[in-house]
């Protein structure tokens, strides 16, 4: 039901714009690792944001639905404070301070409706620090995954990030939301572009890892599977499989994992993202494949 | 002698206007809406082929009546967004979500009035319809049916109307090619009167 013009306009212009900014920031650092600081946070902005107007127009201010609040307000607050937290000599408390407000900030902001039409104040307080504390685990997760004394020189964080991204798309596809399948699809090319402009044109094979990347595309990821829960038709059992899978990008930080060479390793950590994200798309798929065995409402 | 003061004046002024005003207030009669005499219809086009028809819960309601004119001159009325059934459940499940009306979102679809106008027996209700989280103008023209007594000593009137939005301008703009854009509800109800 996708338009074949949607393709290219939000599922190539999102990798094009996305791979722009991280390749203006490489040439203009030269290519160094840490020259690409910014590049990776606001080109999640961009290609996202791109990806949403393309997809379902421009958001209205104030934003009315959750995915407004997510490429208004979210994904925006995710770039700034990532761009903040590399700051040199800030002090790492106050950037964690400043990831778990954002964290435990990503399920009230999307759940308004719930807070105000559903929940009592018990269930709201259950589920908003149940959701707030997973989003914390998910975030330090996947700073373990660039922990320098996991000895991790190759972390491709932007490739495992557009695998889980291309696994949301399909689950929530296959759960019958085109919308939210979209804008996941929007933040797989915009990942996609970072991990190929990284390539492209940075010199260091840490800038794969894209490390700036990484807060603003996780509170996407997020926001994504928070509305594909509680406001499409997404399963539980596909909601923590996705979920799972960016939790094991942090394998690498395992003795266990550590003690292997290079190339073992990112094979062990490869194969723990894959896993649940290809079983929470298979999950997907053949309960959808039973549904359009009935008759068709379109 | 007591001469009246430009005070007193105006005390006796207040009193007897304010007498002479009193029984339009108390004209102006209040209506319950009696939701299980009340249908809300849709239609929409499919592939610009046919029409698929709907229906939709209503909420809350109530509507004001002028005693002596026997005019409408207020109506509001709420929906149930998670209520939309269209006789197939998987559609119906799809309409629920973000693609269309989102309704876990938004829950409530709510039409309130802000000018009702009489145009030889059709009135032309001017009002606000809040859908999707979009809020915007919208006329619809009702129909009076028929009031009276009903059994049980209520006093009731009923109206009918018809009237036609286009779901992208609620920002529900997926699938326009298969589901069509124009959405026309027809709706009839009944108000008791309080």
């Amino acid at each position: 039901m996708l338009e074949p013009s949607w393709f290219f306009w939000g599922g190539v212009m999102p990798a094009l714009i996305a791979a722009a900014v991280v390749g203006v920031e490489c040439m203009i650092g030269g290519g160094r690792a840490g020259a690409t600081r910014a590049g990776g946070a606001l080109a999640v902005w961009a290609g996202y944001s791109w990806g949403h107007v393309a997809s379902v127009g421009w958001p209205p201010w104030p934003p009315t639905e959750s995915t407004h609040w997510l490429v208004m307000v979210l994904i925006p607050v995710g770039v700034l404070i990532a761009i903040v937290g590399s700051i040199p000599r800030l002090p790492r408390r106050i950037a964690w301070a400043m990831r778990i407000a954002v964290a435990v900030a990503i399920a009230p902001a999307l759940l308004q409706s719930y807070l105000n039409y559903t929940w009592d104040f018990g269930q709201s307080v259950v589920w908003l620090a149940g959701l707030g504390v997973a989003a914390i685990v998910l975030w330090v997760s996947a700073k373990r995954a660039l922990n320098r004394r996991a000895r991790v020189r190759f972390a491709p964080l932007a490739i495992y990030g557009a695998i889980i991204s291309v696994g949301t798309g399909m689950v929530m596809m296959f759960s019958g939301s085109v919308t939210l399948g979209q804008l996941a699809f929007g933040l797989t090319a915009t990942l996609g572009g970072i991990a190929c402009a990284s390539v492209l044109v940075g010199r260091n094979s840490a800038v794969l890892g894209q490390p700036m990347c990484v807060g603003p595309a996780l509170v996407a990821l997020i926001g994504l599977w928070i509305n594909g829960y509680f406001y499409a038709s997404m399963t539980a059992t596909n909601a923590v499989l996705l979920a799972t899978s960016w939790l094991a990008m942090g394998i690498v930080s395992l003795p266990v994992v550590c003690r292997l060479d290079g190339w073992r390793r990112v094979t062990v950590q490869a194969a723990a993202v894959l896993l649940p994200v290809t079983a929470a798309v298979i999950n997907a798929g053949i309960t959808f494949s039973k549904q359009v065995a009935e008759p068709s409402y379109y | 002698m007591i001469v009246p003061t430009q005070c007193s004046m105006n005390v006796f002024a207040m009193l007897v206007f304010g007498v002479l005003a009193m029984p339009a207030v108390a004209r102006a009669a209040e209506y319950q809406l009696d939701t299980g005499h009340t249908s809300i219809v849709f239609k929409i086009q499919h592939l610009g082929i046919s029409y698929t028809y709907g229906r939709i819960d209503a909420g809350e309601g109530r509507f004001v009546v002028d005693e002596p004119s026997h005019e409408a001159t207020e109506f509001s009325v709420t929906m149930k967004a998670d209520s939309v059934d269209t006789g197939l459940a998987k559609r119906d499940e799809h309409l629920r979500n973000p693609d269309f009306l989102n309704a876990k979102q938004f829950p409530v679809i709510a039409f309130n009035s802000t000018e009702v106008e009489d145009d030889g027996g059709v009135l032309r209700v001017t009002g606000e319809l809040m859908l999707h989280g979009v809020t915007r103008p919208l006329t619809i023209e009702l129909a009076k049916v028929g009031e009276g007594e009903d059994p049980w000593g209520g006093y009731r009137i009923g109206y009918e109307g018809v009237f036609s939005f286009k779901r992208s301008d609620y920002g529900m703009t997926n699938m326009l090619d298969a589901v069509g854009d124009d959405i026309t509800v027809m709706i009839s109800f009944e108000g008791l009167r309080q």
